[in-house]
This record gives C-alpha cells, structure tokens and sequence, in this order.
C-alpha cells in the first residue's frame, strides 16, 4: 500500500493541531474555518486513502481504514458542531479535538503493536485534558479517575502486547496474554466491571468530546480487541474465555441498560447506554463467527452514529436550558423541533427498532447468537432483546421528560437552531441512522465481508432479511402516518379530571423522576442499584477505598524491615567497635604483641 | 644528565643542612628557604618525571668502581611516587609556614621536615637493600622527631619508637641474611642468585621485609603506631605521616617487593589480601567509632590503605591499575583532610566532633574543603578513590575474589557512613551563635589548590593520559626485573 496515503489523515490532524497552536493569535472566526477545513481533509484523506489503497488492503487494514473513515466523520461532526456549542473555547480546546482524533486514527491505522501504543497513550491523555478541560471539581475528579483506570488499562496492553512473542510458547503464557489484552481494551471500551470511568467522565468532557468519546475512543479500544482476538489470537481458541466473553457481554448490555433507567443526568444516561450498547458489540465478538464480527463492527458503526446524534442533541438541550438534570426539561418540542426529531430518530435506532440502522446490526448479532448454538449464546440473545427492550424504554422517558409536557423552565427568546455547523451534522447523522437502516447491504458487502473473509450467502441473505424489515417497517410506518393523520384529525382533546381542583401544569406533568421509580424497587435489582449508587461495584472506588490500607500495610512491612535492620546494624557495629577499642591507644605490650602476631601471620602464610 | 636522579635527596639534605647552619635563628628566612627547596626539588623531580615518562627509566651510578658502587633508578612507577610526594610536599610546607608559627623553634621543624623528604624520596631512587634501610631510618628518625614536635605527650610516642627500632633491627637481620646467603646487598644481584637459595631462607626474608614495610604502611595488625602518632603530631606532619609515608615508604616498598623482587612466592598476595581486608573492616570499623576527628582520618586511613593492599593481592593488570589509581587519588585527598582538620583546629582549638558545631557556618571554606575530600575518600564518582574502587571490584570479580569485592563494597558503604555522620555531627549541625571565623587565607590556597588536585584526580584515567602515566607504572609492575639494571 502507499504508506504515505495511509498515514495521511494522521498526518493531517495533528497539523491541523500544531496550525491551531501557531495561530492562537487569530480570531475565532478564523480558527473556525481552519478547525473545520481541518476535519474536512482528513476526511477526505481517508477517502482518497481508500481510494488509492482499496484493492491491495489486508483484511485488518480494510477494518482499520473503516474504524478511520467512521472516527473521522465522527471527528468532522463534532468539530463543527462544537464550533457552535463552544464558541469562546480557545486553540487549546480546538488544538486537543485535533490531537485527539489524530491519535484515534493512528490507533486504527497502526502498523505495529508498538505504533498502536504508542497512540494510545497519546489517546489517553489528550483525551484526559478534553475530560479535564471544563476545570470543574467533577471534571477534575472524573479525569483523575479516568487517567488512573485507563492508565492502568494502557499498562495491561503494553503487557499483552509485549508478550505477544510468547503466545505459542506456553499455553498459560497465552491465558495470561489474553487476559491482559481483554482487561486493557476492556477499560477502554467500558467493559462492565471496569466501566466505572465512563459515566463520570462523559458528563465532565465538553458535549462535542463527548461525543467523540462515544462515537471514537471506545471504538478504539472495540478495535483494538477484534484486531487482538480476530487476527493474533484464533476467534474461539479457549471455549472458557468464549464463555467469559459471552458473561461478560450480558453483564455490560444488562447492568448498562438498568443503570442507565435511574439516571437523570442526560450525559450520565447516555454514557450508561454507551456500556450497553458495547455489550451488543462485545456479545457479537464474543460468538467468533463471521456473522457475529459482522454484526459487532456493523453495531459499532451504528453506534458511533447514533450515539454521537445523541450528544449532539443533548448538547442542545444542556445550552438551551443550562442544565444537564432531565427533570429541568420539558415541552421543548415547539422550541427544538430539529433536535426534537434527531433524537427520535436516534432513540429508535438505539433501541433497535426496524427501519433504523440498529436493528439492523441488532438482527446481524442475534443471528449470530441464535446460530452459535449454545446455551450462553441463547441466554445472551433474551438478554439483548430485553437490553432492546429497556433500551427503548429508558429513551421514552428521555423524549417524554425533555420534549413533551410542561416547560419547567424558560428558555432564552433567542432561536438556537440557527447555525448551520450545528444543524447539518445533527441532520446528517439522522440521515445516516436512517440510510444505513435500509442499505446495509453497501457497508457491509463492501467492508465488513472482505474483513471477515471468505464470502458466505448466508450472511448475505440475513442482511438482506434485515434491509427487508427495515423497508416493510418503513412501509407500515408510512402507512401508519398517513392513516394517522386522518384519525389524529379527529382526536379529542380534554382536561384532566381533577375532582373540582384547580392545579398548576406543573402538578398534572408526569415527572420523569418518578417513571421509573418503581423498577428502582424491584427486589433483585434494588441490591444491584444500592450496590451501584454507593459505588460498591466501582473497582476503581474499592481500589481507593482498600489502597491506603494495603498501602499502609506494605510501608509497615518496609519501614519496620529498615527501621530493624537500621538499628540492629548500629547496634551490631556500636558494639563491635566497643570491643575494637581495647586495642587501643599507646601502650608499649599492646604493640609488641600485635607487632609478633603480625609476623607470626606473615610468616604461617608465606611458609606455606 | 642522569645526576638528576639524586637531585632531590641531595637538595633535600643540603638544604636541611644549610637551613641548619645559616638561618636556625631567623623563622621566617627558614621558613622561605625551606619553601624554596622543596620547591626546587618538585620542579626537578617533575622534570625528571618528564624524562623518565618519556624514555623509559634512568640510572645514576655512584661509585669507585663497577662491582662496590650503589646504582639509583627512576623508573616510572617511583617516578610517578616521587612527584606526587614532592607536589604534596610543597603544598604542605607551604601550609605549615603559617601553620607552624605558633610552635617554638620552627626552623628545626623545617630542618627534620627535608630530612625527612630526603628520606623518602631516597628510598624511592634507592636499588639496593642497604640504601633502602639507610633512607628508611633517615625518613623514620625525622618523623619521630616530628611527630613529637607539639608540646603535647612524649610518652605516646615511645613505644612507636621502641617499636621503630625493633623494625629497624629486623631489616638489618633480613640484610644480614642476604648478605650470609648470596653474598650482595645489591638487589639484581641478589634476584640473579636467588635461584640458588634455599626456599625457607627465601621465604623468611621475604617474611621479614614485608612486616616491616607493612608495619609502616600501617596495615593491620601493624597499625597501632599511626592513631597514636595522629592524635599529636602537628597538622602538616599528620598529612605528610598518613598522605606521603605510609604510602610513598610502606606501600611502594611493597609493591616493589611483590611484583619486582619476590616473584616467585605468590603467597606474598595471599599475605596482602588477608591483611589488606582485615585493615579495611577494622580500619573501617574503628573510624566508625572514634569521637576525634583526626582519629577518624587516621583510622579511615588504615582502611583505605587496605584497599591498596588488597588490590596489590589481587594482582594482574587491573588490579596494579586499580591500587595506583587508588593510592594516588587517596594519597591527595586525605593529605586534604588533615590539612583541614589541622585549620579547622588551627581555628577553633579542638578536634571532637562532639565540640565542633556548625562548621559549615563558621569556617564555610574550610568545610568545603573537608566535605569535597570525605566525599572523594568515600568513592562519590567524579573523583579518582570511586575509579580506584571501582578497578579495585572489578579486579577482584575478575580473578575470583567475589567476597573481598563484596568486602570492599560494604566497606566503602561504612566509609560514607561515619563521614556522613561527621558531616551531621559537625559540619552541618546548626549553632546558636554561628561566629564566623574563618582561618587565615595563606592556609586556604594550598588547600585549595589541594582541593583542585582531588577534584581532577578522576583525570589520569582519561584515555591519553591515562596510557603516559599509569600504564608506563603497570608496565613496570608487570615486565620489569631488577637483573636488567646490573651494575657489570
């Protein structure tokens, strides 16, 4: 391949970085241009990358170039929209955006494990900045949290990774290996028990990166372990650790969704949906087949899309109202229709329904459950319908909370939706929820198919099912809407019945803090929240909270060892040194004997 | 041109002589004469030192005839002891010219002081048994003198005496065996007959010299004398008795006696190892005990030199680099600490450690110096004692010696520790009312330039140099027999 095309839009980006560095002089008016002619090439450079390379690529460096073009559109998305959501930020923002996707991309396009680590450092800790960026007391909390665990995760990674000579060595070395690299893309990717950065530093990071979080890092480290289990380990080497990842899968998609149903922070939400989604992904690797790794990059793509939408939109609302709490929303609706309608489209992608792209990855990682023919497997495919399910759920309550009912508070008179670097990324990325819903077949054929391998009907024709149902939703839903509208006409608008008592709009909304009051309840799950909320299942809290005693413990060990050998050493030679002096000061026999037993030495010795 | 050899023994005494006859009287004309003689006898000894680097060695013939004259050499090896002792020498005179003035009859001072560089730079020229023995009493006579010179207890010096002549006594017994059994005193003549002795004759003379020698390069468990004679000699007889005496009498002799002479009895390094290790753990470990901080130099001393030793016992190219380097960059660096403890007492009246507070803000000065010389001995690397010890541990890994150079290692450990522990106890412990009272400056510039040497001691192991100096003086450790330089 042309590697000088290859790393291009590394290249760029971290141009593009320094140019914001040389003009931090220049007004905003011209960085602007600059941030978004920046993200333009980039974009452009993958493309031209993929032009000029396409024929002659590897099937990881066809995935690598496609997590690139997704991390770049991502990247050209939220830079312009932050344009608009940040106007005041200075270069050290825009410089950090730059360095940031530059450093995703040299993640994806790496040539040697070390090249990839070498970026994801870089990744961590610019994005460690972007988190620290706002300089809040939770954004300094969050980033130190976040800069620990991925730390340590980087650590596991560089482990595995240079220990990747040994894999055939030893068949424990492999384990070993594996389960390092799993831990270390996992803390990344927000794999559950080590997710617990992800849902303080997405609210802590500026709306844009957070966005880029979700739609970029965390695809990062999905990356990182379908090019570690796909093409260095064989997928499905160890039945055990297929199980694991299969648990592990489950517990991420299940605990993320239930968490994120309690939540009423909107950033805090989305990030629990975040792990939930990258449980999908994780239960579609997990499987090793074709069809899964299919569903889990397709999932991938989708995710960054819809996703992204989402931040976006939430950024709306968090500038419109100043709030990040759900229950300050309300009856935005007649004042956001754009974001009122992207969000939908994204909450329905989200949560799977069918003319949308998430059903279809949704269906491609069913079948991949359904077909694996195992009893995990199956368990994994109920718990992802049910993950859909609450999934769905939890989106109603944001719609309903934020865009239905009474405005709770007042909004600025001005119109936000106004900007054309906010209002055509949020409409593209609607587009592209809907479009990638009802053509999965260009994606897929010509990306996801040459990844896996060899070509497999099979796989087609699935997809070609889920396209089917993405058009006969599209189809009843039209349907449905122009039928609608007529009975819609005639439908009856009352007031509520109130017994004869005058009560405020305030009083009738139905709050969003009390939806789903009643699931916070339910027996099994009350433990898990009370576990959750109190920070028992956080390993990075327990990890504080049991620090300073082990800690304490080995300084004890340490010092005490010192402290002993310190004084039994003094002592030992304070009183050596006693016993020395004897021999000491001017006496006439003293000399002499010592004079005689020094010859007497001498001459034993020489004798010999 | 090869009178030059015996240039400086002869200015040496013809300028004690001269000092003697003309000015006793006049202190300070003494004193300036003194200076310049040692002076003149540097300047010659280096532009000797140029010579003999140069072209290999030189030989003075003195005598009627072939067969009954005595023959002096410089070679590079007691050419490289000869400068250094002479350098050190002269920065010492100058020193005790301002430091002496407080004693009485100081130009008798000066007189025993060229008598007694005569004597060892004598034995540094000398070829022959009896010239050494001559030189060594000339040198010990002086220094007895010396030691004793303060008013302060005669008594302790008696049985060093009594001692000293016992060690005299058993030279002349080892010459008197030489002479009964080969027939010369001359040492190629004796080497080229050695082949006929009898080994128990061999081995017993050998015996005899080396407990000598070693009882004047204070090694264990010869080295009762030199405490005692530090805790009343004079400042700058201190620094000539423990920088230049022990090594450039004691060591020399030895070295001379193990590579050059006694070659065929390589229990002589066995000798040197097990006392040179048992010198440095109970020179070592008495320093860490003494309150004195003189005694703590004198025992430091004793360990350090027993370094020397074990790196003589060790033995091959490293090991003879390694106790060159080593006495040559400890022969400076402790003549630096006795001149500064002897200021530092000059200036506050005691030695104790426990009386000395706050000297870093007292005398700032005279603390650095002593801190910059501690720090040297201890092995703190740009200086020549950490290159020395270091060649030393190699060596010994080298050649098996695993344990003496885990010894040598722990030792150096104890060796920073009670200088660190002077250097809290004395140097920068505060005081209530830092006075500032800082010695003379005559007394600081020969220690600064004192200071200036131990710092680039670590130089003559810079390639270049180090292959004109030191590698000339391990060659002849090495390759040189004293059957080259037979008179006929």
């Amino acid at each position: 391949m042309n590697v000088n095309v290859w790393f291009l839009p590394v290249v760029i980006s971290f141009g593009t970085a320094f140019l914001h560095l040389v003009c931090k002089k220049a007004g905003r008016d011209i960085r602007k241009w600059l941030s978004l002619v920046g993200a333009l090439a980039v974009l452009c450079s993958c493309f031209y990358s993929l032009y000029v390379n396409y024929n002659i690529l590897t099937n990881g460096e066809i995935l690598g170039l496609l997590f690139a073009i997704l991390i770049s559109f991502i990247g050209v998305f939220s830079i312009s929209y932050s344009q608009w959501y940040n106007p005041e930020a200075n270069f050290v923002y825009d410089g950090l955006m730059f360095l940031f996707m530059g450093s995703m991309l040299g993640v994806v396009l790496a040539h040697s494990l070390i090249a990839l680590y070498t970026y994801w450092e870089i990744m961590t800790i610019v994005s460690f900045f972007l988190v620290l960026f706002n300089n809040t007391e939770e954004s300094r909390k969050a980033s130190l949290k976040y800069i620990i665990m991925t730390g340590a995760g980087s650590l596991f990674l560089l482990f595995g990774i240079l220990g990747i000579w040994l894999l055939e060595e030893n068949i424990l070395w492999k384990h070993i290996f594996f389960f390092s690299i799993l831990v270390g893309t996992g803390i990344k990717a927000g794999l559950f028990p080590l997710h617990t950065w992800l849902p303080d530093a997405y609210p802590a990071a500026p709306t844009p990166a957070s966005a880029m979080f979700s739609g970029g890092m965390i695809k990062a480290g999905i990356y990182t372990l379908i090019r570690f289990y796909f093409f260095i380990f064989t997928p499905s080497w160890s039945i055990g650790w297929e199980s694991i990842m299969l648990i592990l899968g489950i517990i991420t998609l299940l605990g993320g969704v239930f968490l994120a149903l309690i939540q009423h922070d909107i950033k805090r939400l989305l990030a629990y949906h975040s792990i939930s989604q990258i449980g999908y992904i994780f239960l579609g690797i997990a499987c090793g087949t074709q069809i899964g790794l299919v569903g889990a990059i397709y999932h991938a793509i989708n995710h960054s899309i819809f996703k992204s939408l989402l931040f976006l939109g939430a950024g709306v609302l968090i500038k419109a109202t100043g709030s990040r709490r759900l229950e300050d929303y309300g009856g935005l609706s007649k004042k956001l229709p754009l974001t009122f309608g992207v969000m939908t489209v994204a909450a329905l992608s989200i949560s799977g329904l069918p003319p949308f792209n998430g059903f279809v990855s949704k269906w491609l990682i069913y079948q991949a459950l359904l077909t694996k023919h195992n009893e995990i497997a199956t368990f994994g495919f109920i718990a992802a319908l049910l993950g859909s399910v609450l999934t769905l759920a939890s989106f109603i309550k944001v719609l309903n909370d934020s865009f239905m009912g009474v405005r709770k508070k007042e909004i600025s008179a001005e119109r936000l939706e106004t900007s054309p670097f906010m209002n055509i990324p949020m409409v593209l990325l609607a587009a592209g929820c809907l479009l990638f819903g009802l053509f999965p077949g260009f994606v897929t054929e010509r990306f996801l198919f040459p990844v896996v391998g060899e070509y497999l009907p099979i796989n087609m024709s699935l997809i070609s099912m889920a396209s089917y149902y993405g058009w006969l939703a599209m189809t009843i839903l039209t349907l449905l809407f122009v039928a609608g509208r007529k009975w819609v006409k005639g439908a009856r608008k009352t007031e509520v019945f109130v017994g004869g008592e005058v009560l405020s709009d305030e009083a009738t909304a139905f709050d969003g803090t009390h939806f789903y009051g009643t699931v916070k309840e339910l027996s099994p799950i009350k433990k898990f929240y009370t576990a959750e909320l109190s920070g028992h299942l956080d390993i990075y809290q327990q990890a504080l909270r049991s620090l300073p005693d082990v800690g304490r413990f080995f300084i004890n060990i340490y010092v005490e060892a010192i402290d002993n050998i310190y004084a039994k050493g003094t002592s030992l030679l304070n009183s050596l040194v006693e016993r020395l002096k004897l021999f000491k000061k001017g006496i006439l026999t003293r000399y002499l004997v010592w004079f005689v037993v020094g010859i007497m030495v001498i001459m034993v010795v020489i004798s010999r | 041109m090869s009178y030059i050899v015996i240039l400086p023994v002869l200015i040496y005494l013809v300028g004690a002589f001269l000092i003697f006859l003309l000015w006793r009287k006049d202190e300070k004309l003494a004193g300036a004469a003194g200076i310049s003689f040692v002076c003149l006898s540097a300047l010659t000894s280096v532009l000797s030192g140029i010579e003999v680097f140069t072209d290999g060695k030189m030989l003075h013939f003195i005598g009627i005839c072939k067969s009954s004259g005595m023959v002096f050499m410089l070679d590079p090896l007691s050419s490289l002891f000869l400068i250094m002792a002479n350098t050190l020498a002269l920065l010492i005179m100058v020193y005790s010219a301002i430091y002496m003035k407080r004693y009485a009859r100081t130009p008798y001072f000066y007189i025993l002081f060229l008598v007694m560089l005569a004597g060892m730079s004598g034995i540094l020229i000398s070829t022959d048994i009896i010239s050494i023995f001559v030189f060594l009493e000339v040198a010990s006579i002086a220094s007895f003198g010396l030691i004793t010179f303060g008013p302060k207890a005669k008594e302790l010096v008696r049985p060093m005496k009594i001692v000293g002549t016992i060690a005299s006594i058993i030279i002349l017994f080892a010459i008197a065996l030489i002479y009964g059994t080969t027939g010369t005193i001359n040492v190629s003549e004796f080497m080229s007959k050695t082949a006929g002795l009898s080994p128990t004759h061999l081995w017993f003379i050998a015996g005899l010299l080396l407990s000598v020698f070693a009882l004047i390069s204070a090694l264990v468990p010869f080295h009762l004398w030199l405490p005692d004679a530090q805790s009343v000699a004079p400042a700058p007889v201190s620094a000539l008795l423990s920088g230049i005496f022990v090594k450039v009498v004691g060591l020399y002799v030895i070295i001379r006696i193990t590579t050059n002479i006694f070659i065929t009895l390589p229990q002589i390094r066995v000798i040197l190892l097990l006392l040179g290790s048992l010198s440095m753990v109970f020179g070592g470990l008495m320093a860490y005990g003494q309150k004195n901080i003189r005694q703590v130099y004198a025992y430091s001393t004793i360990s350090q030199m027993g370094y020397c030793a074990v790196a003589l016992g060790i033995g091959g190219y490293l090991g003879s680099l390694g106790v060159l380097m080593y006495c040559i960059a400890h022969t400076f660096a402790n003549s630096l600490l006795f001149l500064d403890i002897g200021a530092t007492e000059y200036a506050a009246g005691t030695a104790e450690a426990d009386e000395l507070i706050g000297l870093n803000d007292r005398m700032p000065t005279t603390s650095l110096f002593g801190r910059i010389g501690m720090l040297c001995i201890a092995g703190i690397p740009p200086m020549g004692n950490f290159w020395g010890q270091i060649i030393i541990i190699i060596a010994a890994v080298k050649a098996g010696w695993c344990g003496i150079a885990v010894l040598c290692i722990i030792i150096a450990i104890l060796t920073l520790g009670y200088f660190l522990r002077l250097q809290r106890s004395a140097f920068s412990s505060k005081t209530e009312s830092p006075v500032g009272k800082e010695v003379p400056k005559t007394l600081l510039v020969p220690m600064g330039i004192l200071t200036i040497l131990v710092l680039l001691s670590g130089i003559l192991l810079v390639p270049g140099i180090k292959e004109h100096t030191l590698d000339r003086a391990v060659s002849v450790m090495e390759h040189f027999t004293y059957m080259d330089i037979r008179p006929y």
